[in-house]
């Protein structure tokens, strides 16, 4: 009996250790899905087609059916989340006051939009006749006629006022002596930044940095190590770092206005465009935000970090981003946020980067049905102010803005510098291959993985051969 | 009294040649019947669409543009002197091989674990199969807030004084971050497969082989291994050639980068068909992938599908 008792006990032995290692196995299994720390709200805006991809929780495809009348627009467009709500607002109201229209309307997330609409286009059917468009994108689709130039329609008929919009975005949208979208909005680049964290600093928030030196200054200012140590100071800690002056966000927001300032761009404006992103202006502006990461450590390396949440920590001083993330900032309670223009970095000019979300008409609309949506779009942006005062993205029309200064906190800051220098994205046939070469470029330099003159290099390569098509 | 009823048997059975031929049909029309539904979408769904990408691959074909001409083999010579190609490629296979080996290695410690363990076994199988009926949006978002650079385990690792890890940023550890992700989320299903084989392995060989003092050891090596192959050539095979077209984990998590580092195969694929609106040029890389996949899975066939007898 004795030998089997052991080997019962032995046994039993044997199944408790891996019955352990069981348990710790899903155990750990479990934490790690569960425990994750809470997320700070997501920012309200989703103008980005990076933040849509990495962000996918909403469903990427709703709809929504809006009025009761007999002729039925259908509307495709990528705003979703809270600024989604107020468009839906804006629709409501314009078909309340057009009751002969019925608006479907798609909503999908950015980066599902422009593949859902080529495959529309190419089927010939079961496509939008009213949609939205980034005006960087607008010319693939007025190119391939796809579009009515329904901007050069509404202002020829009198229906918007051409001189209410700024002269630099419609110039983005005109081709070939035709404007051929409408612009709903004009949003861009400036620098949210937290003010308590200024304050600790002794730095003034009413004196934004004048230049390259002094924005670095204040960025070095207000960098801390776990030791409390800034970057000049013996003894700093690049590894430790627990509060940084600067983010250097996604570099299409962010780097893109600097390399303006420095004299280059992404592409030359002309009608026959090559890269501009390996000059040695645009390399010097890149180089710029290199060394601010790699050699000053006043900003973090931005793969893997996540800004929004660093920012709602009080781990990021000075943030250029966006007006879509007016909403994200109002979220954030109980810290003190001011908004300063894109500083002027380079030695060229000063400039920030602007883009729009315009209307387009499909070519296939015709007769009513073209008529009733003029007669929305016109509604849409005549009541833009809407959309500027719950979204924070400053509407098209200048007249508009004027009333909402004391209503929108970011937006004096915005219009101010968007009429005084504001420079519109290069719009572009080949806009997404363009930029499918420029970001990853910009991506490994900013993150040290490769020379800036080499990335920069490789992407002028990749934008020259998908430009000569 | 009794009765007898006499049946006349014929000395042989004979059917009609028209009956047997009917019978026939009808066998063959009721096992076409059968497989009918399956092949029209097999057709429809499979093979139509796969003979018009080859087609297709040798045609540019710029989808907005409504452009289609013939092109011969122009794709394939601009493919093979394309670096982005060959970085992606590159990439996929790497994800491929190292997740296929983790998920392999982690899937059968996990099923020999399981095969010990008596009490609460259904529970622990359920447990460890959870994660892969999670989809892939749930994984990407649960895990860049574990390994991101503020996430969970980082800090963790700044708890013991070390600094924190950009497992993502890092162009050396997002491949290998990523494949850990996947077998986390995916060695549930090979798990099963070889708990299956497990089991129908006879005890008799374990025990012969006690008898003749094998340890632990030795019967893992000798008579475990060795009985597993098939299920091991099916794991591998199957897991090989779903790794190799990664998608959703580097689009979630990293969108490709930092630069190229995580950027698969099948991600330029997609983006050159439906960002870039090269129809032609992504259907002949789908078409070369195919190509290398078929060829790895062969060499895989013959390495581990030698037939084994017991």
């Amino acid at each position: 009996m004795r030998p089997q008792a052991k080997r019962i006990h032995s046994l039993n032995a044997y199944h408790r250790k891996y019955s352990f290692w069981l348990a710790l196995l899903m155990l750990a299994s479990l934490l790690l899905a569960g425990c994750a720390p809470a997320a700070a709200p997501a920012p309200a805006g989703e103008a980005t087609e990076d933040s849509a991809a990495a962000a996918p929780a909403e469903p990427t495809v709703q709809s929504e059916e809006m009025g009761t009348g007999s002729i039925v627009l259908n509307m495709w467009d990528g705003i979703g989340a809270s600024d989604g709500e107020i468009l839906t607002q804006l629709l409501n109201q314009c078909v309340e006051a057009n009751p002969d229209i019925t608006v479907k309307r798609q909503i999908m997330t950015w980066d599902v939009y422009f593949d859902k609409l080529a495959a529309a286009i190419v089927a010939g059917s079961g496509g939008p006749d009213l949609f939205i468009l980034w005006h960087s994108v607008m010319p693939q689709y007025a190119k391939s006629g796809f579009l009515h130039p329904i901007g050069q329609i509404m202002f020829d008929e009198g229906m918007l006022p051409k001189d209410d919009y700024s002269p630099a975005l419609l110039d983005a949208l005109t081709i070939d002596g035709q404007i051929w979208t409408v612009p709903f909005d004009n949003y861009g680049v400036g620098v949210y930044v937290n003010l308590d964290l200024l304050e600790k600093a002794g730095i003034d928030p009413n004196q934004p940095p004048q230049n390259a030196e002094q924005w670095l200054e204040y960025a070095r200012m207000l960098t801390l190590d776990k030791n409390g140590n800034h970057p000049n100071d013996a003894g700093f800690d690049p590894d430790n770092v627990e509060q940084w002056g600067w983010a250097v966000d996604w570099p299409r927001a962010t780097v893109q206005p600097a390399l303006f300032q420095w004299g280059g761009d992404i592409i030359s404006r002309d009608d026959d465009p090559r890269a501009l992103i390996n000059s040695p202006e645009s390399v010097a502006a890149t180089q710029f935000f290199v060394d601010a990461i790699q050699k000053e450590h006043v900003a973090p390396k931005p793969a893997g970090a996540n800004f929004n949440e660093l920012f709602a920590n009080n781990k990021i001083a000075m943030w250029p981003m966006g007006s879509w993330m007016y909403n994200f900032m109002n979220q954030q309670e109980g810290m003190h946020i001011a908004m300063w223009p894109y500083p002027p970095l380079g030695p060229e000019r000063g400039a920030t980067l602007m883009w729009s979300h315009t209307f387009g008409v499909a070519k296939s609309v015709e007769g009513e049905k073209l008529d009733a949506a003029k007669r929305i779009i016109k509604c849409l942006s005549d009541n833009s102010a809407l959309w500027t005062e719950k979204a924070g993205m400053p509407t098209a029309r200048l007249s508009l803005r004027a009333g909402l200064a004391d209503k929108v906190w970011t937006l004096p800051v915005f219009d101010k510098q968007f009429q005084a220098e504001g420079v519109t994205e290069f719009a572009s046939t080949r806009f997404s291959e363009i930029m499918g070469a420029v970001e990853p470029a910009w991506s490994a330099a900013l993150n040290g993985d490769q020379p800036v003159q080499e990335a920069l290099d490789q992407a002028a390569e990749r934008i020259n051969k998908a430009l000569g098509r | 009294m009794q009765t007898q009823t006499q049946i006349a048997i014929p000395a042989k059975l004979t059917v009609s040649r028209s009956a047997q031929r009917k019978l026939r049909r009808r066998t063959v029309l009721t096992a076409y019947a059968f497989v009918l539904p399956y092949l029209l979408a097999f057709l429809l769904f499979q093979l139509l669409p796969f003979l018009t990408g080859i087609a297709l691959s040798f045609s540019e074909w710029e989808l907005l543009e409504g452009t289609r001409k013939f092109v011969g083999l122009q794709n394939f010579i601009e493919i093979f002197g394309d670096a982005l190609f060959w970085q992606s490629f590159v990439n996929s296979f790497y994800f491929a091989v190292l997740t296929m080996t983790g998920n392999a290695l982690v899937a059968l410690m996990a099923a020999l674990a399981l095969k010990t363990v008596l009490r609460g076994q259904t529970v622990f199988r359920i447990v460890l199969y959870l994660p892969v009926i999670l989809s892939i949006s749930v994984v990407g978002i649960v895990w860049g807030r574990v390994i991101s650079n503020d996430g969970l385990l980082n800090f963790y690792i700044s708890q013991l004084g070390i600094p924190p890890i950009s497992f993502l940023g890092n162009a050396a550890l997002v491949i290998p971050s990523l494949s850990f992700v996947t077998v986390w989320w995916g060695f549930g299903f090979p798990m099963l497969i070889f708990l299956a084989a497990l089991y129908a392995i006879p005890d008799s060989l374990y025990e012969a082989a006690r008898l003749d003092g094998a340890g632990s050891w030795a019967l893992f090596r000798f008579v475990t291994l060795p009985l597993l192959r098939y299920a091991l050539l099916l794991v591998v095979v199957t897991q090989f050639i779903s790794h190799m077209q990664v998608f959703g984990q580097p689009y979630i998590l990293t969108q490709g980068g930092p630069g190229y580092a995580s950027y698969p195969l099948i991600m330029y694929i997609y983006q050159s068909a439906w960002r870039y609106y090269h129809m032609g040029y992504a259907a002949a890389m789908a078409a070369l992938l195919g190509i290398f996949m078929l060829f790895v899975v062969l060499i895989q066939l013959r390495v581990l599908g030698e037939r084994v007898e017991f």
